[in-house]
């Protein structure tokens, strides 16, 4: 009995040695929405300037955005000091009501939107493993290599970095370089991995922006890039690209040598990486584009059902649609809006959450 | 009379109408007074956004986009960060302002500091 017993207090510490979330902020507005009156944070930045620290050993760091938004944010973000580990990283996400539809204008969706840098990994320091999910993110200023993310020129170290379900816009003037995501390193990083899933990125469209500029060790899974002059430009031959679309960018769709792992690329020109399974010169309404709405119609048959299965890595959308096999390529999984039809006949009850599905 | 009253009132208003909050921290020695966001009057700040973190101040007769700029890094040639913000409070008015009981300090803007690059580089010797 007492070995039992012994085993047993044994099993909860190990289990409860395992990591878990060690701090918890919120970001939001008081008294919007679901946010209630009692916020941590008004703004990103304050919340990633007064936590910064060393998360070694203790778990992870959840900073939720929640709450409606009247207004946006307007402070650029800059992530550095902060030491993380595979278990013990940053989680920056939005939820409920902050959480965006898969476009920049839904009423109430949080929107990061600055002049300059808007998330921003100084170069020259270790980037840390964080995940940004579900972010609006608007650059608006005519300066040069002003991205949406910002992770250049940052030191040799090990880290993952998971980009996912983002709409990343930019609603500026002209300059020189600007993109929705660029990691741009100037060297070779070792142990580092970018994950970036189920993005939108549009209208870096004056000569030289890009929807993403990419090098190292990427794996770009998903993504819809829209109306830049470059799409998805890689930089290194190690980017692995599978079910992305792009589509109307003025100078090329996909700029520069994709890994020969790639597959199921879509474009609208004939660049889409020729690795595997890939479309081009493909055509494409979405719901409205000149709006900013990237989701799929029924239309769209040369995205629907045209990308291969990944749902070993994720298995949603943009907007939390689960993804059905055979896959969409691009950020949206198309979903009918058609109410299904469901008839019923004589005596039925039913009793608790009672689901239809079409 | 008449005159000096409207005169007076005027300047409230207009005090009151272009009149930006700032944010400064107090976290660590290096960044001590650092003006981290700059928000319009009358901002419903987080409950994490107090002392012993920030201390907030008042900036009257400029507006929010005006005092935006006090939001800026510090950037080399090549843009890169040298440091996370150029501007600053004059440490011993944080250091009054975090004592402060009730309500928020006023601060003008001769109390602002900006770094310069060279003030840093001076610091590294």
């Amino acid at each position: 009995m007492r070995k039992l017993f012994i085993f047993l207090v044994m099993m909860f510490i190990c289990v409860n040695a395992n990591s878990a979330q060690f701090l918890y902020k919120d970001v939001c507005l008081n008294g919007q929405g679901d946010a209630g009156g009692n916020c941590d944070y008004t703004t990103l930045e304050s919340c990633m300037n007064a936590n910064e620290q060393d998360l070694t050993g203790d778990g992870w760091f959840d900073v939720e955005i929640k709450g409606a938004w009247s207004g946006n944010d307007t402070t650029n973000v800059i992530v550095h000091n902060y030491t993380t580990t595979a278990d013990d990283y940053i989680n920056i996400f939005t939820n409920g009501n902050a959480r965006h539809d898969g476009t920049a204008s839904k009423s109430g969706a949080y929107k990061l939107k600055v002049t300059g840098r808007g998330i921003y990994f100084p170069g020259g320091v270790a980037a840390p493993y964080i995940t940004i999910d579900g972010l609006v993110i608007d650059i608006t200023s005519n300066g040069n290599y002003q991205h949406c993310i910002t992770a250049e020129h940052i030191l040799n170290s090990a880290f993952t970095m998971n980009i996912k379900n983002n709409v990343l816009m930019y609603s500026g003037g002209t300059g020189n370089g600007t993109s929705g995501f660029s990691n741009c390193t100037g060297s070779t990083l070792t142990g580092e991995v970018f994950n970036i899933y189920n993005n939108i990125v549009y209208g870096f469209d004056s000569a030289n922006y890009t929807g993403m500029y990419l090098e190292e060790t990427v794996n770009l899974f998903n993504n819809t890039a829209y109306g830049c002059y470059n799409g998805f430009w890689a930089g290194d031959s190690t980017i692995v690209a599978k079910n992305n679309i792009s589509y109307n960018n003025s100078n090329a769709d996909f700029l520069g040598t994709f890994s020969s792992s790639s597959t199921h690329n879509a474009s609208s020109d004939t660049t889409a990486p020729e690795f595997n399974t890939w479309y081009d010169s493909i055509s494409l309404t979405f719901a409205d584009a000149a709006n900013g709405d990237f989701h799929l119609v029924a239309g769209d048959t040369d995205a629907i059902d045209k990308g291969t299965d990944l749902s070993g890595i994720f298995t949603t959308d943009i907007d939390g649609d689960t993804r059905t096999d055979p896959w969409d390529i691009g950020a949206d999984e198309y979903v009918s809006s058609v109410s299904p039809i469901i008839k019923l006949k004589g005596d039925m009850r039913f009793k608790g959450d009672v689901r239809f599905f079409n | 009379m008449r005159k000096i009253i409207f005169t007076i009132c005027f300047c409230l208003i207009t005090s009151l109408a272009f009149s930006a909050e700032l944010l400064v921290t107090m976290r660590t020695d290096s960044n001590y007074g650092d003006i981290i966001v700059v928000k319009p009057d009358g901002w419903k700040w987080g409950k994490s956004e107090q002392p012993p973190q920030y201390v907030v101040f008042k900036l009257p007769g400029i507006s929010e986009k005006d005092a935006k700029k006090y939001e800026e890094s510090l950037v080399d040639e090549n843009g890169e960060m040298v440091k996370s913000r150029k501007y600053s409070i004059d440490t011993l008015e944080v250091d009054y302002a975090k004592i402060k009981v009730k309500g928020v300090k006023e601060i003008h803007l001769d109390k602002i500091v900006e770094f310069k690059e060279k003030k840093i580089k001076d610091k590294t010797k």
